[in-house]
């Protein structure tokens, strides 16, 4: 088992560096002078004409001039060394602009996953146990409305009314920049609300459809009748045969989720100002500064990449099935 | 003692489908039957039907008493006393008849822990004893072991035990032998076999093994009960053109058999006897359906034995 793990592991570890040197490579051979696409278009021409100097220093600090795969051992370095290079919109290192962000991103993304994961798993196993029930019948249509309607629809009309209209809550922003201590922190949960409550929205409504199947097939397994015929209460068929074995594909969901607690909505973060990873690399994208967006890029692919291991790792230890599997292979 | 009278099972739908059409039959304290019959024909409805297992489109008429109170008008917390405490259901032993992510040793023991208040520690103890008595091999390791591991014939006697477990006095088993090569199936027959106090209804479509574990056989076609009677009457004197070409269809009978297509479906119509469409017997008369005849204590559905 353990083999097993640092075997997949190792494989993690080499998709994370396959992804990284990816990444390098997109920008050396992206069309044009790679320093267009490290500096920013608009500072690389002003630069060629009042200064190609400076643009002849900032090729030798990229190493532009060494052959490739010097090039790819630098850039290596600066990963390990954590050193992302300076983002052309602030000119502040890319890392603190990420760090920052990160920061107000887990404020939205960590009570997404524990509220959206609960509410989702509860709702999910009420209307799978009995499907065709009042329950399910009111939930589901609702659910399957809050999955398919782009983001950004729900969001603007969340803001038009509860923050436009009625001005219960802030258009946009984190904060209101000048309170302190419990005030602020009061002040965040404020503006966070409405972003908060659409995430958990969408979350409880995914993980919502995702458990109501996992119950609804679950339910109708052999296994399930041969609960039933021991003579077991309907909720001890339910919690300990029914709701154990519809938790594996959720929690495998979940892990995945938890992935992706870093990158943000970038919808949600884009309509209500939230300076977050999804506002960061949204506008990254669009102001082109590639080092930021780099970085962005490398941030999610990595979360992804420990979300699956922790999924695999995680699933071993629940279902024996999978643990024997791997044990075996 | 059970006892079926005029058992019939309709799934409500959008069109309705009869199942089990009026099957009647004792289960004497201690007795063993064996029900018989192809794929299709409502055999394993009927052993649902009287742990109430059904599904809620499912409608059961008729009355199936035990021991004079009648199963279907029982309430919810009286069928749970009765399911696994008085009548086990042994279920065919495939990869889903257990839960995955339990141990088999807390499965078998689990109706313990739930008519008798035996301790979760305690029923997993018993339980290890309960697979000795079936003669499992290495059983402290297998109680500990999930389902996956256990071959389908070492699951199928797992099940038995687990039906057996709390002391159940009739022991239902849904073709215990499906799948099964024939050393199996002999371990399988064996493990029947060392039920001795139990009253037993097994589901087959072999008839041989149905030949070695009981005493009464009930043989059904199309939803039909088509004949009834002990195991020597059905296998040595059968009455019925169903049943005998069953029986010559039987391996140890040259596996004699006819191509006349496949019982009707549940959505046909068919008017009179059901098999008079693949019987080489069939009658004039056959257009309507038999009365069932009894000849001596047997019972058949056939215009040949009809007064």
């Amino acid at each position: 088992m353990l083999k097993r793990i640092i075997k997949k592991s190792l494989i993690a570890v080499l998709t994370v560096f396959a992804i990284v040197t990816v990444s390098f490579l997109m920008v050396r051979f992206m069309p044009g002078d790679t320093l267009i696409h490290l500096v920013g278009a608009d500072r690389y021409y002003e630069l060629l004409e009042d200064s190609p100097k400076q643009l002849e220093h900032i090729a030798e600090l990229y190493g532009l001039n060494d052959p490739l795969w010097k090039q790819y051992l630098k850039y290596l370095k600066s990963i390990v060394t954590l050193d992302f290079g300076i983002a052309y919109s602030n000119h502040l290192p890319v890392l603190d602009n990420v760090l920052s962000c990160a920061r107000w991103t887990l404020i939205l993304s960590v009570p997404t996953f524990i509220i959206g994961g609960f509410l989702g798993a509860v709702a999910g196993v009420l209307a799978g146990w009995k499907p065709g029930g009042a329950f399910d019948r009111i939930m589901t249509p609702v659910m399957i409305f809050v999955n398919t309607v782009p983001t950004y629809c729900i969001g603007i009309i969340f803001l038009v009314v509860f923050a436009f209209k009625n001005g219960w809550f802030p258009v946009n922003g984190m904060t209101n920049g000048t309170s302190t201590g419990i005030a602020r922190i009061l002040d965040i949960m404020w503006h966070a609300a409405l972003p908060l409550c659409l995430l958990v929205m969408f979350r409880t409504a995914g993980n919502f459809l995702l458990m109501k199947s996992n119950v609804s097939q679950v339910r109708s397994e052999e296994y399930v009748t041969t609960a039933y015929s021991k003579g077991l209460t309907e909720k001890k068929v339910l919690f300990r045969h029914v709701m154990k074995n519809a938790m594996v594909p959720y929690v495998t969901s979940l892990c995945m989720q938890l992935g992706s607690l870093l990158s943000g909505s970038m919808m949600l973060e884009v309509i209500f100002g939230w300076k977050g990873m999804g506002n960061l690399f949204y506008s990254a994208v669009n102001s082109r500064d590639y080092p930021t967006a780099q970085l962005c890029f490398m941030i999610s692919a990595v979360c992804i990449v420990a979300g699956t291991l922790l999924s695999d790792i995680v699933i071993s230890f629940i279902d024996p099935r999978v643990k024997d599997a791997i044990d075996e292979y | 003692m059970l006892e079926l009278k005029n058992v019939s099972v309709e799934f409500i739908s959008a069109s309705s489908v009869r199942a089990v059409d009026g099957v009647s039959m004792v289960l004497r304290d201690g007795s063993r039957t064996a029900i018989v019959g192809e794929t299709g024909s409502g055999k394993s409805i009927l052993m649902l039907s009287i742990m109430r297992l059904l599904a809620s489109n499912a409608a059961i008429s008729g009355e199936i008493l035990l021991d004079g109170e009648d199963i279907l008008k029982a309430d919810r917390k009286r069928l749970q006393q009765i399911r696994g405490g008085i009548i086990s259901y042994v279920p065919q032993g495939g990869g889903a008849s257990m839960n995955p992510l339990l141990k088999v040793g807390f499965q078998v023991g689990e109706p313990l822990m739930e008519h008798r208040g035996v301790s979760r520690r305690e029923a997993e103890k018993k339980s290890i004893g309960l697979l000795k008595f079936f003669n499992l091999g290495d059983e402290e390791r297998l109680a500990k072991s999930y389902p996956h591991t256990f071959s389908g014939g070492m699951r199928q006697r797992a099940m038995v035990a687990m039906g057996i477990s709390a002391g159940a006095r009739i022991i239902l088993a849904d073709e215990p032998t499906k799948g099964l090569d024939e050393k199996r199936v002999a371990l399988v027959t064996d493990t029947f076999n060392r039920l001795k106090d139990e009253t037993l209804l097994v589901v087959t479509h072999d008839m041989t093994f149905a030949q070695k574990v009981a005493q009464d056989i009930c043989v059904m076609y199309a939803s039909q009960q088509v004949e009834y009677g002990t195991a020597s009457q059905i296998i040595g004197d059968p009455l019925h053109p169903y049943t005998r070409d069953m029986i010559s269809a039987m391996p140890e009978n040259g596996m004699k058999y006819d191509d006349r297509g496949f019982a009707p479906s549940h959505e046909e119509d068919v008017k009179g006897c059901r098999y008079s469409q693949r019987c080489h017997e069939c009658m004039e008369k056959c257009s309507e359906m038999p009365p069932v005849a009894d000849v001596n204590g047997h019972k058949v559905r056939c215009w040949k034995y009809a007064v």
